[in-house]
């Protein structure tokens, strides 16, 4: 039986290096066609190329070996607002964590809740606060942001390490001594966890975010991480180091852009602040499970929110990128000629071609649908038997509804309110 | 910063690149020498065209059929052949250009669907092109209802909107290729634009048994520059929009105007150079020329003579030439005749609905001896002058300001040998003629004429007309006349008001019928026809 299973698990590769081996096919036999316009010709290669060499330098992410001799004091801050239900769990598995808890700090802020947010606090503090070194429930009235949480926690914490976890996510015992161990290289400011999504099997909006987080963090953060170089180290699980954020926590606090203070994004604009000077890099170890949103209308506000914030901290990344690393700078630089190009090849090929050459979208599609594929055979390989093809459907599905947010957010971009949360 | 270069993950890459790169090599071989890329795109949009004729038209019949099913109220098609013997006595040819909303020779799918559903429902069907030969030849009879269905052009558009009907309703066509668009010598195997259909979208058509390739010129589908005789070395002028076989060139590097016998090799190359490129890339017969622009030689700009060189030179190198012929004006059927070179061919217009296409081939074609009318419509063609039926379903003939007179014929009729008719006519002004044995390609016919108290007996042989006899006849009063003329092998009659008169003639061995009213001064003439018959002798 482990026999065949094993077999089974090189189909799943087998068929993932195949669809590797078509996407490949179809660029080289349609290229002919592509080479009238180097617009959209450079664009096929670059897409092709960029998702490709995601692959192959995750696949060569380092691994790094715990160090149990290293131990530094941690200080998990949890900034929360309105979240009764699932505070007091985030909280008390701070006490279960595979770590020396006399050097763990609790802080939890309560930014204006209007629910039983604090009561929940205060219980899960009387819980733990035997077990841990300290914990530290503050209290506003008023609500602040998000940003002002978090400053907040760094502030009041006296660890070595800070580290942010939202107050809808859940980590793993040994997720920190993961987390930490980065923290050894002293030119390390800043580690993110991989989150898994929690809610994964709630309905097929949260079985494609599942999908979408397990390859952005194992592939997409990995290939970043080759070069130190995490543009974003999430909210939902990123550790820090202390001494560094002190140097621009203020600065961080009140930062402008366009002239307006920046209400969200505040992870990867923390990481962007971080890699100025220091690196970033991703712990696929360090586990923890975030909840995402289950209906469309949130979900698309959340990457509406996301994609302006990355507009923003891109702009500020694209300024000091290039001194980092030449190679890393280079994909960087590539990924936002991509992002923005995307939309005009999909108008391109769904309207234009088929308009006024009479040629219909089918390679496009096929493409796009092929790219998704792979991404969904690396799910399956890894993650096991998944509803993984529903999800690839309404990845490809939901990939061509958002790609009409970039564009949308660089209009809106000055409009910096929530949504809703 | 983390990279991990083992030997074991650096390893597994390289192979799986040279894997890779050795399937890619594989593939690039493979393409190269069976355009493994274009075949599949080609099948591809092939099934896309069939997916859509399926989804616009088989699916929202399914439920109507489904239904009649259940009912038992499956209506049978029209029983297809009328005629005694259920032969064809002659063939429609219908021709076709491209699919689409716009432009005069374009055709919406959901038209062409309907125009060819109605024709499979009363019964029609097509034949090929080696049925359309020995049938013209003689050599062969065809069942009634049986017509030559013909796409100009070598179209994409056509193709794939059209492949699917003929396929759904076991149709086959003709397709006559414009070799210079579609199989251009420049080496390679793509047509000029993807406007038009490449060597392997004709090749599935050749092997796919419904489609037959025949030519429709090599470099003469294309508008060309013609300069006038005038014309002097360093004084061209140039008319724009010529045609290649209607014209002669100038010729840049003699700087001259080329003579008739280089006029005479250049067609004769282009017709020989088309025909031998299908011939060799497809290994078909291809016997057949669809005269580009339907010109013939009558839309010249420099050279009168192109059209009687033309119809020396294209039968050397094809049986047939098709041509397109205007309904209303003439008899567009094909009738058997070993000499015939010229086919004609009926373009349905987009605006017609499918019963409209039924009934132009219907009220047309070979009709049978003997045939009386009282009510005249549109079976009538006007060949000269002006010709219609009134409200009281006579026929009214009439001079024009251009004319001196007007001749209506009997669509239908041309194939027609030995016959006596009458005819009875109220006679405004000028000379009235029942017309027989008429043969518009020959301008021959034979006539019998009242004329200012003579009846006379005519014959007019390409052109020149003349009496054979003649006799006088008493005026009455009144304007009703009645006229018959009876034509037997070479032996010819005609009779009126009492008088007769006979005669041998010179005539076509068969002949439409027809009648003509004739004044000196251009605009007099007129007539109404009342009454018409004929029957074998």
């Amino acid at each position: 039986m482990e026999y065949l299973r094993t077999y089974i698990d090189r189909g799943w590769w087998f068929a993932f290096f195949f669809i590797m081996y078509v996407i490949l096919l179809v660029k080289v036999s349609t290229q002919g066609y592509l080479d009238d316009n180097a617009f959209f010709s450079i664009y096929s290669l670059f897409i092709v190329g960029y998702i490709f060499s995601r692959f192959i330098l995750s696949y060569l992410h380092r691994k790094v070996e715990t160090d149990d001799s290293y131990e530094p004091t941690v200080a998990f801050v949890v900034p929360a607002k309105n979240e009764e239900d699932n505070i007091y769990e985030t909280l008390k598995r701070f006490s279960e964590i595979d770590y020396p808890l006399s050097k763990v700090e609790v802080i939890a802020i309560n930014d204006g809740s209007d629910d039983g947010t604090l009561s929940e606090m205060e219980r899960a503090a009387r819980d733990i606060g035997r077990s841990v070194g300290r914990v530290e429930v503050v209290n506003w009235e008023v609500n602040r942001g998000k940003r002002h949480g978090m400053a907040e926690g760094v502030k009041r914490a006296s660890s070595d390490i800070v580290i942010f976890i939202d107050s809808d996510s859940f980590i793993e015992p040994d997720c920190v001594r993961h987390l930490v161990k980065y923290f050894v290289d002293p030119e390390i400011g800043a580690v993110s966890g991989h989150t898994d999504v929690y809610n994964r099997d709630t309905n097929l909006l949260t079985q494609m975010q599942a999908l979408r987080y397990y390859v952005a963090f194992k592939v997409y953060k990995a290939a970043e991480s080759i070069f130190g170089i995490v543009t974003c180290c999430p909210g939902c699980c990123s550790a820090y180091r202390k001494a560094y954020l002190d140097e621009f926590i203020d600065a961080w606090l009140h930062q402008k852009f366009l002239g307006t203070e920046c209400t969200f994004g505040d992870d990867r604009s923390l990481t962007n602040f971080m890699l100025r000077r220091y690196r970033a890099a991703y712990s696929a170890e360090a586990k923890a499970h975030t909840v995402v949103p289950d209906a469309f209308p949130k979900y698309a506000k959340q990457q509406l929110r996301w994609k302006k914030s990355w507009i923003r901290e891109t702009c500020i990344a694209a300024s000091f990128i290039w001194r980092k690393n030449l190679l890393a700078a280079l994909f960087f630089y590539g990924y936002i000629f991509l992002a923005f190009a995307s939309p005009i090849v999909f108008l391109h090929a769904m309207v234009w071609s088929p308009v006024f050459s009479h040629i219909m979208p089918f390679v496009y599609l096929m493409g796009l649908f092929l790219m998704l594929m792979l991404h969904g055979l690396y799910y399956r390989a890894y993650v096991g038997k998944q509803p993984w093809v529903k999800a690839v459907f309404s990845f490809w599905f939901f990939t061509v509804i958002l790609m009409w947010q970039l564009p949308w957010a660089l209009i809106t971009i000055t409009d910096t309110r929530w949504g809703t949360r | 910063m983390y990279f991990e270069f083992s030997g074991r993950k650096l390893g597994l890459l390289l192979i799986i690149g040279f894997f890779m790169a050795s399937g890619l090599a594989i593939y690039t071989f493979v393409n190269s020498a069976t355009n493994l890329t274009i075949l599949t795109e080609e099948y591809l949009q092939r099934q896309t065209a069939y997916a859509s004729y399926w989804l616009q038209f088989k699916l929202p019949q399914t439920p109507q059929v489904a239904a009649a099913a259940f009912s038992g109220t499956v209506t049978t098609s029209a029983l297809p052949p009328t005629s005694a013997d259920g032969q064809a006595y002659a063939v429609p040819v219908l021709v076709y250009h491209g699919e689409g909303d716009v432009g005069t020779v374009n055709m919406p799918q959901r038209t062409f669907v309907e125009q060819m559903r109605a024709l499979k429902d009363a019964g029609w069907h097509t034949i090929t092109m080696q049925q359309f030969t020995d049938f013209m030849q003689g050599t062969a009879t065809l069942p009634a209802k049986s017509f030559l269905l013909t796409f100009d052009d070598g179209r994409r558009d056509t193709f794939y909107a059209m492949d699917p009907v003929l396929k759904d309703l076991g149709f086959n066509a003709v397709m006559f290729v414009i070799t210079g668009f579609s199989l251009p010598t420049s080496g390679k195997d793509e047509p000029i634009n993807r406007f038009y259909l490449s060597r392997s979208e004709l090749s599935y058509m050749v092997q796919s048994g419904r489609w037959e390739l025949e030519s429709h010129g090599d470099a003469d589908h294309a508008l060309y520059d013609i300069a006038s005789l005038s014309s002097t070395p360093g004084n061209v002028m140039t008319t724009p929009g010529g045609h290649f076989l209607s014209n002669l060139f100038w010729l840049s590097d003699q700087e001259r105007i080329e003579t008739p016998q280089e006029y005479a090799a250049r067609v004769a190359d282009d017709l020989d150079t088309s025909k031998r490129a299908l011939q060799d890339v497809f290994g078909i017969t291809v016997d057949s020329f669809a005269f580009p622009f339907d010109d013939f030689g009558q839309n010249y700009i420099n050279y009168p003579g192109a059209q009687a060189e033309l119809a020396r030179i294209a039968p050397s190198e094809y049986s047939f030439g098709f041509i397109q012929a205007s309904p209303a004006k003439e008899d567009f059927f094909n009738y058997p005749d070993p000499n015939t070179f010229f086919i004609k061919r009926l373009e349905p217009s987009a605006s017609w609905s499918g019963a409209d296409l039924l009934s132009a081939l219907e009220d047309a074609g070979p009709r049978q001896l003997p045939y009386a009318s009282d009510s005249f419509g549109s079976e009538w063609n006007t060949n000269w002058g002006s010709t219609g039926a009134k409200s009281d379903g006579s026929l009214a003939l009439l001079a024009t300001s251009r004319t001196t007179g007007a001749i209506a014929l009997l669509s239908g009729s041309s194939w027609w040998t030995d016959y006596t008719a009458s005819a009875t006519a109220d006679i405004g002004e000028g000379d009235f003629s029942l017309l027989g044995r008429y043969d518009p390609a020959n301008d021959s016919f034979i006539a019998c004429t009242l004329s200012n108290g003579n009846l006379l007996l005519q014959e007019r042989r390409r052109g020149e007309q003349h009496a054979v006899a003649s006799a006088p006849y008493t005026r009455k009063s009144g304007s009703q006349r009645s006229i018959t003329l009876a034509i037997q092998g070479s032996a010819a009659s005609c009779s009126a008001e009492g008088a007769s008169v006979s005669a041998a003639v010179t005539a076509p061995p068969s002949g439409a019928l027809g009648v003509e009213v004739w004044a000196p001064r251009p605009g007099l003439a007129k007539a109404d026809l009342t009454h018409i018959q004929a029957s074998k002798p």
